[in-house]
């Protein structure tokens, strides 16, 4: 019943209605988008820390004996728990593996030019240090990534980023709630007269609030659903860019799981925000 | 039913609305309240259903101090005392039906019942054709119709109407205070403002004259004018 009236409400003020509802659907979809993000990266440092905390590359001085002698050395120290050997050929499998699709790029390369590695992983991060001292004063060892100093990059990237993300949802929100209770305060003006029939009929005050609630509800409904779409749609264009430029992490794609939950959260959110802002225009006009 | 002891309404400003206004009224009575324009009639209505709060005395309701309810309680007595208004308060943009329906959603009808209910109004004022109508295509008698219409919907206990043959000419007046007297042989009880002698003194029904906010005549089968 309150339903109908609200969805009244808006079919017979479809502009207003397209006001709020791309106003709350613009806030939606940055925050749909900043979350997504939150989960790329969650998956990118996961990934990371997979890895070997340490990778020492070789140059061709170096033979496979030499590297052999290098991780007995290492091992002696008693701070490593694993050690992964790969060579020149199991390299340039790594990079055909990575590159299949791309001849271009397979043909130009061959094992020759790839560097042999040894790939490091230590019993507790804090010994990281002494072995990349090691590694670092072996000679033929030409370059040592330390995944820690990657990792910890990365942690504040995403710190930067998600104090951006939810400053820039605040005041989007904030907007949107201004929006909506503009939108809804007009409405109330507009229908001065039939609230006034109402309730010399005897309508109680939330017998004429709730469409109003209701119809500040549906557009935040609308609006999170068209970001939901909106935001998958972003991904689902950017992510062969996205996966040509982290080539190597392995991405599981976007879970059903994940899908519905983004569209749960939002569409509640919505709800939320909708019916606040309706609340505010009522408590002031109502 | 209806109890109005010493009641007094000062309007902002000074002026007088009523003054020590005493009168009762019994379920299933038809009362007409009659006076000049500003002698206080309307304002008697109003206190009935609550629209403005007197400034001195009490008003009953079936035992209840009407003028110490809550807004809820307002909102719970204007279902049982429905009103027709002088300026017959509907909405343009809905229907005939749709304008009756508004009162019954109120009282919790939904659906085929508010429909039914409604039609079954319209019919009994005469609209029975009517129902698809909007306000703009049917004359100012159909409208005071649709008004009565929708304020007995769900059958109330009290209904009050305010002028309501002041916009209309002599016979659909009379044809209005026929469907008025046939909704109270019906069992409601039914309070009418008028400024049509004719009328009034055709019904012979319980007069109550008003003259600058006090009553100066309350007469069983009164006629508009004093014997």
């Amino acid at each position: 019943m309150h339903l109908r009236t609200a969805w009244n409400h808006i079919r017979r003020s479809p502009y207003q209605a397209c006001a709020a509802i791309l106003t709350m659907a613009l806030t939606f979809f940055v925050a749909a988008v900043f979350f997504l993000a939150a989960i790329g990266i969650q998956t990118i440092l996961a990934d990371f820390e997979k890895q070997p905390q340490i990778t020492a590359f070789f140059s061709d001085i170096k033979s496979e004996e030499d590297i052999r002698l290098l991780d007995e050395k290492l091992k002696g120290t008693g701070t490593v728990e694993k050690t992964v050997y790969i060579s020149k050929e199991d390299a340039l499998r790594i990079y055909q593996e990575q590159n299949k699709d791309d001849p271009l790029l397979l043909e130009m390369v061959t094992a020759d030019i790839l560097p042999a590695s040894l790939e490091i992983s230590a019993t507790d991060p804090k010994h990281l240090e002494g072995l990349a001292a090691i590694l670092e004063q072996e000679p033929g060892v030409e370059d040592v990534i330390y995944q820690k100093d990657v990792v910890d990059r990365l942690i504040a990237w995403t710190q930067v980023a998600r104090t951006i993300g939810l400053v820039l949802v605040l005041v989007l929100a904030t907007v949107s709630l201004l929006v909506l209770l503009t939108v809804i305060s007009m409405k109330i003006a507009l229908k001065r007269e039939e609230i006034e029939i109402l309730r010399l009929l005897g309508a109680t005050n939330w017998y004429i609030r709730w469409p109003f609630l209701l119809e500040g509800g549906i557009y935040g409904v609308i609006a999170a659903t068209l970001a939901w779409g909106a935001s998958f749609m972003a991904v689902w264009y950017s992510l062969p860019f996205i996966k040509s430029f982290l080539t190597g992490i392995v991405f599981t794609g976007l879970s059903p799981l994940l899908i519905l939950t983004l569209l749960g959260g939002l569409v509640a959110g919505g709800f939320l925000l909708g019916v606040i802002g309706s609340f505010f225009a009522l408590v002031r006009y109502l | 039913m209806i109890e109005f002891k010493n009641v007094g309404k000062k309007y902002s400003g000074g002026s007088f609305g009523l003054e020590k206004v005493t009168f009762s009224v019994v379920p299933g009575e038809f009362v007409y309240l009659i006076g000049k324009s500003g002698a206080g009639k309307t304002t008697i209505l109003k206190l009935l259903i609550g629209e403005v709060k007197p400034s001195s005395g009490k008003i009953i309701f079936k035992g209840h101090e009407i003028q110490r309810f809550s807004r809820g309680n307002i909102a719970r007595l204007r279902r049982k005392i429905r009103m027709v208004f002088q300026d017959f308060k509907t909405l343009f943009d809905r229907t005939v039906l749709e304008n009756v329906m508004l009162s019954l959603y109120i009282l919790g009808r939904r659906g085929k019942e508010a429909e039914a209910e409604a039609k079954k109004a319209l019919k009994l004022v005469g609209l029975e054709d009517k129902y698809n109508y909007f306000p703009v295509q049917i004359s100012a008698g159909e409208l005071q119709r649709v008004a009565i219409a929708r304020a007995i919907a769900g059958g109330p206990e009290v209904l009050l109407a305010d002028e309501p043959t002041g916009n209309l000419d002599p016979e659909t007046g009379g044809e209005i205070i026929t469907l008025l007297e046939e909704i109270n042989r019906d069992g409601t009880t039914v309070i009418v403002t008028t400024h049509n002698a004719q009328l009034v003194d055709k019904a012979r029904k319980r007069v109550i004259a008003i003259e600058e906010g006090k009553i100066v005549r309350d007469q069983k089968e009164g006629a508009y004018h004093a014997s």
